[in-house]
C-alpha cells in the first residue's frame, strides 16, 4: 500500500517540472541540469526498490515499467546499463526462479 | 557501543543525562514562553547539582535561538537514542519535532528531514504495542510533510532514504 502511495507518487513527482521555478539566466541549461539530477535520484531509488522489496509485489504494482522507460528513453548510457542490470538480475532472474 | 551504554551505564547517570537533555530541549523557547518560565525558575530552590546542569545546557536568552534550533534538529536522532527511544519521543520530543519541522529556517528542516529515517528506526514501529498505529500514522504525516516541502533541498535530504523508510512499515 505504502509502495503505491509514497514511492509511486514520488517517482511521478520527479518527472513533473510544472511547478519548478527556474531562477538562473540560462533556463534551458538549468532545466537540463535539474532533469539530470532528478533522473539520477529516480534511478537510484528504483535500483534500491528492486533490491529491498519482493519482485512479485513490485511487478504487480507496475514498477517494472519505470525500468522499461529508463532503458528505452534515458539519454545517459550508464543509467540505461544500470537499469538493464536491475531488470536482468532482480526481475527476470527472480521471476524465472 | 550503544548496547554497552545501555548495559553498563548506571541508572543514575542515565537520569542525569535525561535531566540535561530536558534542560536543553525546551518547547518554550520555540513558543516564546521564556518570561513565565524565568519567574518560575527564580522561585525554585534548586540544588547545586541542578544548578550545574542548568549552567551546562540551559538555553539562555542570550543564545541565538536560530543556532539552538539547528543544534536541536541536528542532534535529534542521538537524543532519542540516548534517552529511551520510543518513550522519550512520545513524551517529549514529538511535540518539539512537530513544531520544528514547520520552522522557517531551511537548514533546520534539512537536518530534521535527513534524520527522520534514523528517528523512525529508533521508534521500532514494528513492535506490537498499543500506540504503534498512531506512531506509524504520525511518522507518515511527517514524511509527507518533508516530501512536499517547498524547498527542494529539504525534499532531497529525505528522498534517497524513502525505500528504507517504507521498509520499516512492512
Amino acid at each position: 500500500m505504502l509502495l503505491h502511495t509514497l514511492i509511486k507518487e514520488r517517482l511521478t513527482a520527479l518527472d513533473d517540472f510544472s511547478n519548478y521555478t527556474f531562477t538562473g539566466k540560462n533556463k534551458k541549461t538549468e532545466k537540463s541540469e535539474v532533469e539530470r539530477e532528478a533522473g539520477k535520484i529516480k534511478s537510484d531509488l528504483i535500483e534500491k526498490l528492486f533490491k529491498m522489496f519482493p519482485v512479485q509485489q513490485l511487478v504487480d504494482s507496475d514498477f517494472h515499467l519505470y525500468l522499461f522507460k529508463f532503458i528505452k528513453e534515458d539519454q545517459n548510457i550508464a543509467t540505461r546499463k544500470k537499469m538493464s542490470k536491475v531488470l536482468g538480475e532482480s526481475v527476470i532472474v527472480a521471476l524465472i526462479k | 557501543m550503544f548496547k554497552k551504554f545501555e548495559k553498563e551505564v548506571p541508572q543514575a547517570i542515565k537520569t542525569k543525562i535525561r535531566a540535561v537533555t530536558d534542560t536543553f530541549y525546551k518547547q518554550d523557547r520555540v513558543e516564546n514562553k521564556d518570561d513565565e518560565n524565568k519567574e518560575d525558575e527564580k522561585k525554585d530552590e534548586s540544588t547545586v547539582e541542578d544548578k550545574l546542569i542548568q549552567s551546562f545546557m540551559n538555553n539562555s536568552e542570550s543564545d541565538d535561538i536560530e543556532v539552538v534550533k539547528q543544534m536541536w534538529a541536528f542532534n535529534m536522532p542521538c537524543i532519542v537514542l540516548i534517552n529511551g527511544k520510543r518513550e522519550y519521543w512520545t513524551s517529549k520530543i514529538s511535540a518539539l519535532f512537530m513544531t520544528l519541522m514547520k520552522d522557517e529556517m531551511v537548514s533546520v528542516r534539512i537536518s530534521l528531514s535527513a534524520g527522520l529515517l534514523e528517528v523512525t528506526k529508533l521508534l521500532n514501529l514494528g513492535a506490537d504495542l498499543p500506540d504503534s498505529k498512531q506512531l506509524q500514522q504520525q511518522m507518515l504525516e511527517i514524511a509527507n510533510h518533508f516530501m512536499n516541502d517547498e524547498q527542494s533541498k529539504v525534499r532531497l535530504a529525505f528522498l534517497p532514504k524513502l525505500c528504507d523508510f517504507v521498509a520499516l512499515f512492512n
